[in-house]
């Protein structure tokens, strides 16, 4: 495997490869972590940063990284040890995986980000139940032949596809040494 | 076929074979997470969603991790 997994390679990719960990530079990310990073980077909340939203901390900083953060990278680190305490008191005990069920173990489950997501649905679930469109950047939109709750959880999915899809990006753009 | 990545050719491939379903199957999780908060899962639109939804997020994955690496091995130093 040395010959394979060499020096010369500058990230360490023992959590993906078993072997060649001596031949790894000690200070460099690993895959993983490198693609976590650019996940992040390329989240809804590392947009919103990028502008200047949610920088300041807080409550907006709160909401920000809550709703925006990518949810794999998230998954993915509380894995691979590199979540940090903060991240598991934030994502739960479930990593931020929605759905966690009802009742006082299910709340300390799903974690800080997990109850905002869950308010946010609520709300979200009522306003277009209750007005049967919303307002989008393009204009109005009829959510007719949709109940608020699959309309909501369309664009729930579409934000998990969007954070697999850079995750994966990541991944590979990390591994062939296109992403630092 | 120039490019000093983290992995050789034969891993990188691994990787992008093997990657995508495990990605996919972490949207899955949070995908049924999510229509199981909404109260969803049951629904027949919902239902008729998710494989779709499934294939295409394993597909984008796949098209994504293998593009970027055809990249990085044969087109990047052209």
């Amino acid at each position: 495997m040395k010959a394979v997994l060499g020096c010369e390679y500058s990230y360490d990719v023992t959590p993906l490869l078993v072997g060649g960990a001596n031949c790894v530079a000690p200070n460099n990310p690993s895959v993983l972590k490198c693609a976590s990073d650019f996940a992040d980077r390329t989240s809804i909340a590392g947009g919103l940063h990028a502008l200047g939203i949610g920088n300041n901390g807080g409550v907006g900083g709160f909401l920000t990284n809550a709703l925006g953060g990518n949810a794999v990278s998230g998954l993915v680190n509380l894995f691979t040890g590199q979540g940090s305490t903060a991240d598991v008191a934030f994502g739960g005990t479930r990593g931020g995986l929605p759905g966690a069920g009802e009742g006082p173990a299910g709340r300390l489950s799903n974690g800080i980000a997990g109850v905002v997501q869950d308010s946010i649905a609520i709300g979200a679930n009522g306003i277009l139940n209750a007005g049967g469109e919303i307002t989008t950047l393009a204009g109005t939109a009829t959510t007719a032949g949709l109940t608020g709750a699959e309309y909501a959880t369309g664009v729930g999915w579409i934000k998990f596809g969007y954070d697999a899809a850079s995750y994966a990006a990541g991944l590979a753009g990390c591994a062939a040494g296109l992403i630092n | 076929m120039g490019r000093s990545g983290a992995l050789t050719l034969w891993q990188q491939i691994m990787l992008d074979v093997f990657a995508p379903p495990i990605i996919t199957a972490i949207w899955w999780l949070f995908s049924a997470g999510w229509s199981g908060l909404l109260g969803t899962s049951e629904s027949d639109v919902v239902k008729s969603w998710r494989r779709p939804a499934m294939w295409t997020v394993l597909a984008v994955c796949y098209i994504l991790m293998f593009g970027i690496t055809a990249y990085a091995y044969f087109f990047r130093h052209r």
